[in-house]
């Protein structure tokens, strides 16, 4: 794949100007470069406050307390290094028979490592199909976009899906917290296993934010009549007779258990969403970020 | 089975693209998808096996092929029936013959299973076919003469009726013959239900198809005769001679009820076994029943039995007649005092009056009801009047005699050829010792009672309609017979058997049903007892006596029965398992078979929809 079709300068510059937040104050050991709303230890002063018995006497400007004679603390910049995982889903389900998903995928990958590394936080790439694989070491800067780009549009899809046996084997550790973002149209052999291997994410000191890659073809299959099918990645084939009213039940079925899927994620704070691959790219790329609360400008 | 359309028959090509498809089908899309699962998820009977595939497949086939061939058979007009393209006309001959009212453990009549078994039969006949109908009891009837038109010809068929009257079959097929010869080649189509008239025959241009319309197994009993006559040297009394015949399977128990005026007067239950040569069994039951009556009154008889399927045959009424003296004129030469005897023993009841005459009064002024020649024959022979010949000297008219020479030929033994004849009633033949004067010669009108060494001595028969007896022996010159009971009692019953006739004519005469006879009035009142009469107009000379019960018309009385065993006797329906036409099988499926092909073309669509297509949403 050439890079220029994963890379879009035009787009990614725009990045530049947003940046990863978490949804709640976490407590992260890494100092990075990026400034947060909370308060530390830094030495980039930020704004001063009352003191409160609560606070740390040492804190106490005493030179504005001898011009306005009331106690006031000075508080710093805090600065934070996030660990940002992108999981990519590299079954061969994600390009065959819709290779659109895995452009698509792999492009969302880049636009995440990218904003990741534009702020300096640590960026590892892992891929999974029946196994989990890292693809890149953990990175910090900039200048590995390029080697991200490399790497990503190297990246060849085949194998099974199996996604319990891949995510249990994703353990991030306690310095390694952040946000994971796991790309992947969730299909295989039993999709509806999905929803309960995703309570896996609970256990991740991470914020997990899944983006379900379809192809709206498969929200409601264009085909009709006397048909042979042919799953891709098992080789099982069926023979069906399909009419409007089975691609009717089938679209029923389909929303369904993306609507359990949604619900499962929300009562576990897993950020889900549903990217279908006819939407425009940078509009889904930004809202899906920021309603998932994972963005700030 | 032909079709009448076989040009059609072409669009059977249809099944060549069928068997095409079927041979070298075409092979689904090949379509890929990321998963299956949820498309296993939509019908469990999507995830069938493959041989229950192949199963489907190859029913959906088979159901394709009949659908062509059903739809091929209504355009080429298929019908099974017996061959009819190339006839030019079909006789229909329906049997409406009293037993054809017989009745099936379901009710329906032999008239009722003739016309469902003829109805398929014209609709499958070829449209240029012309077809006449016809019905027979004793005399054929044309309902409708040779036409195209089928809807006259239903017609026609439905207004067949059964009449009480016996058939006779073989006069109609002569007919039927002869009018199907008109337009050869024909086919004769006789239904019936007697089994001797199953057989089929064939001429040059005339087939004759016979179709048994026969009760299985019927069970049947009824009266096949009766009359009415006086108890020799008995005055005015009088007894009925009824025949009860049975037909069925094993010995019937028949209640037989005799009531005069509506009273009960007799009942014999009877046990009628099953005709069989070997052991001498007969299929029926013969009674003398006395009669207590008077003149006028009515006499009805009534046969019962479980399981009966014929109602016609089991009821007879007559008048009990009105009492008159039999005249009978002795003409002889010299007399002889046993006969004088016997005439005046017979004579003393009341019952018969004896005139003498000579053969020089010879014709008398009366000649009675019957006349007695003894020793002496006329020149000329009287013509309609019942003769008996006592010691015949010659032949001479009806009377065939060769004298024997001398004294005549003692004959010490008799043997009686019919012993149950009404004539040698209560004689005791074996005893009677007689000296025989001639040999009689018989005819196919007289008939040998009593055989001597040298040949008949006494016969008896009709002639014209007039009953003669002759007896060639000399009772002076007999041993054991003039002063015997026997010999009044055979001159008694030789002169009420010629008499006959003559006694049975007068009012009160009870006839067969189908008999025809000479009556004047204009009307004929019809009765059966206990119901009211019915009154019916009549026109001309004759009339044919069609219904069961009392008539009258004017002075003039009479009863009408059906009394035929051939009607009674109802035959079973042999069914030959290898005969493969439409009477003998029964088969729904005759005649225009283009409704049952329209309609299983209608099914086998239903169900090749409902197998394949109905989860389908077009």
């Amino acid at each position: 794949m050439a890079d220029e079709e994963l890379f879009d300068p035009d787009f990614l510059a725009r990045l530049r100007t947003l940046f990863f937040k978490l949804r709640r104050r976490r407590l992260l050991t890494k100092k990075g470069s990026q400034q947060t709303r909370a308060v530390g230890a830094t030495r980039e002063f930020k704004d001063y406050r009352h003191y409160t018995s609560r606070d740390d006497f040492r804190a106490i400007d005493w030179r504005l307390f001898a011009r306005l004679e009331k106690l006031f603390i000075r508080i710093f910049e805090e600065i934070q290094e996030y660990h940002v995982h992108i999981l990519i889903d590299r079954s061969l389900s994600m390009a065959e028979p819709h290779p659109r998903k895995r452009v698509t995928e792999l492009r969302i990958a880049v636009a995440l490592a990218y904003l990741a590394l534009m702020n300096q936080h640590r960026v590892s790439v892992l891929s999974f199909a029946d196994e989990l694989r890292t693809e890149l070491q953990p990175l910090r800067g900039q200048g590995h976009i390029h080697s991200v780009l490399q790497h990503l549009a190297a990246l060849e899809c085949g194998g099974d899906s199996d996604l319990e046996r891949s995510l249990r084997r994703f353990r991030p550790s306690r310095d390694r917290r952040g946000i994971a973002f796991i790309l992947s149209d969730l299909l295989g052999p039993n999709p509806d296993d999905a929803a309960e291997t995703l309570r896996r994410a609970t256990t991740w000191p991470v914020e997990t934010h899944v983006i379900h890659l379809l192809d709206p073809r498969e929200l409601r299959p264009d085909v009709d009549g006397e048909v042979q099918l042919y799953d891709v990645e098992s080789g099982e084939t069926r023979r069906l007779s399909l009419t409007k009213r089975e691609l009717d039940r089938y679209e029923t079925r389909f929303q369904r258990y993306l609507e359990d899927l949604a619900q499962s994620c929300l009562t576990r704070q897993v950020d889900y969403v549903t990217w279908t691959t006819d939407l425009a790219f940078e509009t889904m790329f930004l809202g899906v970020l920021s309603r998932g609360s994972a963005l700030a400008q | 089975m032909h079709f009448q359309a076989p040009a059609l028959l072409l669009w059977s090509l249809a099944l060549v693209p069928v068997v095409a498809l079927f041979l070298f089908r075409r092979r689904p899309r090949r379509v890929p998808v990321t998963t299956l699962a949820f498309f296993k998820s939509l019908s469990k009977s999507y995830q069938e096996s493959a041989w229950l595939r192949r199963l489907k497949r190859l029913l959906a086939f088979l159901l394709a092929c009949l659908t062509v061939l059903a739809g091929v058979g209504a355009l080429a007009h298929l019908i099974v029936a017996p061959a009819s393209g190339s006839l030019h006309s079909i006789v229909i001959l329906v049997d409406a013959s009293a037993s054809m009212a017989a009745t099936d453990a379901e009710g329906r009549t032999r008239l009722d299973e003739a016309r469902e078994l003829i109805d398929p039969l014209v609709a499958g006949v070829s449209p240029a076919t012309r077809i006449l109908v016809m019905s027979y009891d004793r005399r054929p009837q044309i309902l409708l003469p040779h036409s195209l038109d089928r809807r006259a010809v239903r017609r026609a068929l439905e207004s067949i009726a059964t009449r009480p009257v016996a058939g006779d079959p073989e006069k109609a097929l002569e007919l039927a013959r002869r009018l199907a010869a008109v337009r050869a080649p024909a086919a004769v189509w006789h239904v019936t239900d007697r089994a001797g008239a199953s057989a089929s025959s064939q001429s040059d241009d005339v087939t004759v198809e016979t179709f048994n319309v026969g009760i299985p197994n019927p069970v049947n009993a009824g009266i096949t005769a009766f009359e009415l006559r006086h108890l020799p040297l008995e005055n005015g009394r009088l007894e009925a001679f009824v025949e009860v015949s049975a037909a069925a399977e094993e010995p019937l128990d028949v209640t037989l009820e005799m009531s005069v005026d509506g009273t009960l007067v007799a009942l014999r239950e009877l046990t009628i076994g099953v005709a069989d040569e070997a052991t001498e069994t007969t299929n029926r039951a013969r009674l003398l029943l006395p009669i207590e009556g008077r003149t006028g009154e009515t006499l009805s008889l009534a046969v019962r039995a479980e399981g009966d399927a014929l109602a016609l045959d089991n009821a007879l009424y007559a008048r009990i007649p009105e009492f008159r003296a039999i005249r009978a004129v002795w003409v002889r030469p010299d007399p002889d005092p046993f006969t004088r005897l016997a005439l005046a023993a017979i004579s003393g009841a009341g019952e018969i009056e004896c005139f003498e005459s000579t053969p020089a009064e010879w014709p008398p002024a009366d000649l009675g009801d019957v006349v007695i020649f003894d020793g002496w024959l006329p020149d000329e022979w009287p013509e309609e009047l019942p003769a008996i010949v006592l010691r015949p000297p010659g032949s001479r008219g009806p009377v065939r005699a060769a004298p024997i020479p001398g004294d005549g030929l003692p004959i010490d033994r008799l043997r009686a050829i019919d012993q149950e004849h009404p004539l040698l009633y209560g004689v005791a033949s074996e005893r009677v010792a007689v000296t025989q004067t001639a040999v009689l010669e018989t005819s196919s009108s007289l008939a040998p009672l009593w055989v001597g060494r040298m040949g008949p001595l006494m016969v008896a028969g009709e002639r014209d309609r007039t009953r003669i007896v002759v007896m060639a022996f000399a009772p002076e010159k007999s041993e054991r017979l003039p002063l015997l009971a026997s010999y009044p009692l055979l001159l008694g019953n030789a002169i009420l058997w010629t008499t006959q006739s003559a006694t049975s004519s007068s009012p009160g005469s009870n006839f067969r049903t189908g008999d025809v006879i000479e009556l004047a009035g204009d009307a004929i009142e019809w009765s059966v007892p206990p119901e009211a009469p019915v009154s019916l107009p009549r026109s001309g000379e004759l009339t044919e006596l069609d219904r069961i019960g009392l008539w009258k018309v004017g002075e003039t009385r009479g009863s009408a029965a059906l009394r035929s065993r051939s009607e009674t006797l109802l035959e079973p329906r042999v069914i030959d398992p290898d005969d493969d036409r439409l009477g003998s099988t029964g088969s729904p499926l005759r005649g225009d078979l283009r409704p049952w092909l329209l309609w299983t073309l209608l099914i086998l669509l239903l169900v090749e929809a409902w197998l394949f297509h109905r989860r389908g949403v077009f």
